[in-house]
């Protein structure tokens, strides 16, 4: 037997009071002369005996209610059965090990209380309890290989257990959660969530959206206790370079290239004159100073022109900030030769903005159209609508401008993509429907990445169709999801074609209506894109808004890589990347930003070569050496991660409501809160009854005793 | 003749005027307004003729009436017929009770019986007084004289609470003194064995006795407020004292002097007697009021 308010035990002295009571009714007795003797003894006659038992029992009776009534305050727990080992449990930890877990002091952090709390915790559950902790990073990863009762070495792992940087993949690790402990033994399971409960991953889940895992752990049979370990930190004070973006990921050698960073505060401090540095490969090229209010942001925008082809990475450092892992963000661009481009139009060119390709050809190579001393990576030849061998001779991308039809050979065209080409074709009103569906698409063995199921218009008097919002994945559409860049949406659509779905196209837009306007299929080592209406203003507007140079120069720099490779990478993944059969016959080695050297592995997946890279843990540049190839990897903290504001009180007492789950801070709480869970209720609820049932004898034999 | 101040002290004689006055309060203030006054009605007429017997008193003889019939007929009048009263006071050890807002039983019977003394004397009946505990103390003959009331009045403040009841030879040794009979107007608490109690009141009423038994209640008595831990000690010597709680006890205690009253009612209702339930709290305005209702049924 334990207490949880032992204190309060001490409460139990009050049962001397009603003994004082008596005692001191037994010293005051008043001599009372009377004459109705007989009377008095009648009455007495009858219940002597009985009165004398009601009396000691009346005053049993007020001894146990305050002794009763203390221990309940005191909150007894039974815990005998704890040394068999009974009330063994199935815990599984999902710790969140994001990169917010480190605000404040190394010592005092969130992820160094986890260690500590969490050893403490393990170590005093009962005998034959199996234990697991899952990264809330990587809710595929856990500690240890199996649960173990072992509880000394799963409190070794969670000590040895070394920071990461990524985010909280909140879902995802709830998921995996529910679908480890439906697989546990049923019995007393235990969900233990360590968290510092931080606004940006549970804001929205304070909010009210659904966590769909939790509701479905909430209805499984025999499902586990749900507790919130707290570990939220007073509010830290932290600057954050949460994005730095190139304004092409390719660039001609001097042509002009701008990074675009923003620069945020989450604290409540004021900064002035914060020293913001440019760095090109490594070397600090630039500093300006910039001022930030509490909880403001700031954009800043650096230009350079590099005179090397080849791999560079641009990065942005702010100076001040002790919370170091986020003051600099990094990007990574591919510096080469002239693009050629071959633009295929139905009609000769003249000049004038009318057709198709002139729109593109004008934002392809802006500064050529211009006559500007500046220079384009692009070089665009326009050309009839005919394709020859030497018309595609040294071309990396060619694009089908509203082409009716090819004319000439359609196999030189899946040659040129097979072997590593781009393609990007945007349709028109002087397009045939028929042979981009019959001959072009093929049944999906042609280049043309969909089926063609009909040509679309915006119905007369409806509003036109709009690009669909949402958060942008493709490598080419990242750039978009800042609005600075252009508001995609402002396009009209007032005609296209409706496009459906086929086995390894991807969409890269889509309309508001739910249709595709942009996909892309890889076909052979090339890519093909497909754009589902004009590039003209025939049926929208698009190239009328400044998104359109962007888009189409990012759209065709895309094409114009071979490798699927992303450069641009997040702490916390494991990315995969598909290899060419040359390439996968390389070694691969990766140069972490501390120096460390990976040797990189390669898997087959379906015919695909995949390089397989660890779990990034640290942020900066890496180089991965493929062969005698040097290539450059950038890898970014997730700038949400730099938030650490964590949810306020009620909030997390609400959630913890709505999802059955209690919420504890240190490993007395949560011991408190397990062996009450582990031996069924708490003894006071019993404990209350029998003191009310007390009660109510005292008020009836009180009432027996009065009325005689 | 000795008179009261020969006898009694000055508070005694205090007492005795207070006495004395207040029956005469209460009496004349209780009289005035509520009923035909007590003085009127006091007559010498003629009531009826009764054959003469032997021993009757040969002045009383209608002369007349003999030369007429030729035979002996006494004349009776109304004045002959004037009530003897006999006022019978429990002096025993109960009497002493005085409750915690009340007055002494005693004092209250005392001047109950002054007062119905007064109002007797005042009708022309003649009044007597016995005093009794556990034995008859005093004994006055009835008497209707003015000196006589103050005599009794005399008697009546030189009472004091006794030993213990014992009022059922009392009766009996009463019922061989009260040749005649009378009104009997007991004042008591009546703290004895009901059933005895009853026997004996059954001897006075076959001897043809009216009985009135007024019942006297201290409030004390009658609702036992009483709420520490109290050791009750027996007026009277005659029971040990008892440790209780009184709370413990009340119902059971007023469950039984319900019990007791409501037997000694019935019983004096099977004897044709009159009973008055009086509590010390009560006016004794209250109490002759009640007497009177009585009298006049």
């Amino acid at each position: 037997m334990s207490f949880l308010n032992a204190i309060l035990l001490s409460g139990g002295a009050a049962l001397l009071l009603p003994l004082i009571l008596y005692l001191l009714n037994l010293r005051r007795i008043t001599p009372q002369p009377w004459a109705a003797m007989h009377l008095l003894q009648a009455a007495l006659a009858k219940r002597r005996r009985n009165l004398r038992i009601e009396q000691w029992l009346l005053l049993l009776i007020r001894l146990l209610i305050p002794l009763l009534l203390a221990l309940c305050l005191a909150r007894p727990v039974m815990t005998a059965m704890r040394v068999f080992g009974g009330g063994k449990s199935s815990l599984l930890v999902l710790l969140d090990d994001s990169y917010s877990m480190q605000a404040g002091d190394a010592a005092s952090s969130p992820s160094q209380r986890a260690k500590q709390e969490l050893s403490r915790i393990l170590q005093s559950l009962p005998k034959g309890s199996e234990v697991q902790v899952m990264r809330g990073s990587a809710p595929d990863q856990t500690l240890l290989n199996a649960p173990t009762a072992a509880l000394d070495i799963a409190a070794q792992a969670l000590q040895s257990h070394p920071s990461t940087h990524g985010p909280l993949r909140l879902q995802d690790a709830l998921s995996a959660a529910a679908s480890w402990i439906e697989k546990s033994p049923p019995g007393n399971r235990e969900l233990l969530v360590v968290s510092d409960f931080s606004k940006r991953d549970w804001g929205n889940a304070a909010q009210g959206a659904g966590l769909p895992a939790l509701q479905s752990l909430s209805k499984m049979p025999q499902g586990p206790q749900l507790t919130f370990y707290d570990l939220r930190p007073p509010q830290a004070e932290n600057l954050a370079v949460v994005a730095a973006e190139t304004s092409a990921q390719i660039a001609a050698v001097g042509q002009p290239i701008g990074l675009r960073v923003r620069v945020v505060n989450h604290g409540q401090r004021a900064w002035q004159d914060l020293p913001i540095s440019f760095e090109v490969d490594g070397k600090r090229l630039r500093t300006s100073r910039l001022s930030l209010a509490a909880q403001g942001e700031a954009v800043l925008t650096f230009t350079h022109q590099f005179d090397a082809i080849g791999k560079h990475a641009l990065s942005a450092r702010i100076e001040g900030d002790s919370f170091a892992l986020d003051n600099a963000r990094h990007g990574i661009v591919e510096v080469r030769k002239p693009l050629e481009v071959l633009l295929l139009e139905d009609e000769k060119p003249r000049g004038s903005l009318e057709a198709a390709g002139d729109f593109l050809s004008l934002a392809l190579s802006p500064h050529q159209s211009a006559g500007s001393d500046l220079k384009d990576l692009m070089q665009v030849t326009r050309n009839e609508n005919r394709l020859r061998q030497d018309d595609l001779k040294g071309r990396e991308v060619v694009i089908l401008a509203d082409v009716e039809r090819l004319r000439s050979n359609l196999s030189l065209l899946e040659k040129f993509v097979t072997e590593g080409g781009g393609l990007l074709v945007f349709v028109g009103p002087k397009a045939d429907l028929t042979w981009y569906q019959r001959d072009f698409y093929n049944r999906g063995k042609g280049l043309f990445p969909s089926p063609v199921l009909g040509l679309r218009r915006a119905a007369n008097g409806l509003q036109p169709a709009r690009i669909a919002k949402g958060l942008l994945s493709h490598p080419a559409m990242l750039y978009f999801n800042d609005t600075r860049a252009g508001r995609l949406q402002d396009a009209e659509f007032q005609s296209w074609w409706e496009l459906g779905p086929a086995e390894g196209t991807r969409t890269l837009l889509s309309l508001d209506s739910g249709t595709p306007l942009i996909v892309e299929r890889q076909v052979g080592r090339g890519r093909v894109i497909a754009v589902a209406s004009s590039a003209g203003t025939a049926w929208n507007n698009a190239a009328l808004q400044p998104f359109f140079v962007p888009l189409t120069q990012r759209l065709v720099s895309h094409l114009s890589s071979s490798s699927m490779v992303r450069d641009n990478l997040t702490v916390g993944e494991s990315p995969r990347f598909e290899l060419t059969s040359e390439e996968a016959a390389l070694t691969h080695q990766l140069v972490l930003p501390s120096g460390q050297r990976v040797d990189l592995g390669i898997e087959s997946e379906n015919q695909r070569r995949l390089l397989v890279i660890p779990t990034l843990q640290e942020p900066g540049v890496m180089q991965w050496n493929c062969g005698n190839e040097l290539r450059l990897l950038a890898c970014n903290l997730d700038p949400q991660e730099a938030d650490f504001t964590p949810l306020a009180t009620a909030d997390l007492e609400a959630l913890a409501k709505r999802h059955s789950a209690r919420v504890v801070n240190s490993p007395e709480s949560w011991q408190q809160l397990d062996r009450g869970r582990r031996h069924g209720s708490e003894l006071w609820k019993p404990l209350l009854a029998i003191l009310l049932l007390l009660l109510f004898a005292e008020v009836l034999l009180q009432q027996r005793i009065t009325r005689g | 003749m000795a008179s009261p101040t020969s006898i009694l002290n000055a508070e005694e004689i205090s007492s005795l005027a207070n006495l004395q006055l207040f029956a005469r309060t209460v009496v004349e203030g209780f009289t005035t307004g509520n009923h035909a006054s007590p003085h009127k009605g006091f007559s010498v007429e003629f009531r009826q003729h009764r054959p003469y017997v032997q021993g009757d008193d040969i002045r009383r003889l209608d002369w007349k009436i003999f030369g007429r019939a030729d035979r002996f007929y006494i004349r009776e009048y109304d004045e002959e017929t004037n009530l003897r009263a006999t006022v019978v006071v429990d002096a025993s050890g109960s009497m002493a009770f005085q409750g915690r807002g009340g007055v002494r039983k005693l004092d209250y019977a005392r001047k109950l019986a002054a007062s119905l003394a007064y109002l007797l004397i005042s009708q022309q009946d003649a009044v007597g007084l016995v005093t009794f505990d556990s034995k008859l103390r005093q004994v006055i003959p009835c008497g209707s004289r003015v000196t006589h009331l103050n005599h009794l009045l005399e008697t009546l403040v030189q009472t004091k609470a006794g030993s213990e009841t014992d009022l059922a030879p009392v009766l009996e040794s009463l019922a061989q003194r009260l040749r005649r009979r009378g009104l009997i107007i007991l004042i008591s608490d009546f703290f004895d064995e009901a059933d005895s109690v009853l026997r004996a009141i059954g001897v006075l009423r076959r001897q043809g006795h009216e009985i009135i038994a007024i019942q006297l209640w201290d409030r004390d008595e009658l609702d036992f407020p009483f709420g520490e831990m109290s050791r009750f000690e027996c007026l009277e010597q005659s029971h040990e004292p008892l440790q209780l709680d009184p709370k413990a006890v009340r119902m059971r205690y007023l469950q039984v002097r319900g019990e007791f009253e409501q037997k000694l009612r019935e019983g004096l209702r099977r004897h044709q007697v009159d009973h008055l339930s009086l509590a010390t709290d009560q006016p004794h305005s209250t109490a002759l009021r009640q007497y009177l209702a009585l009298r006049l049924r």
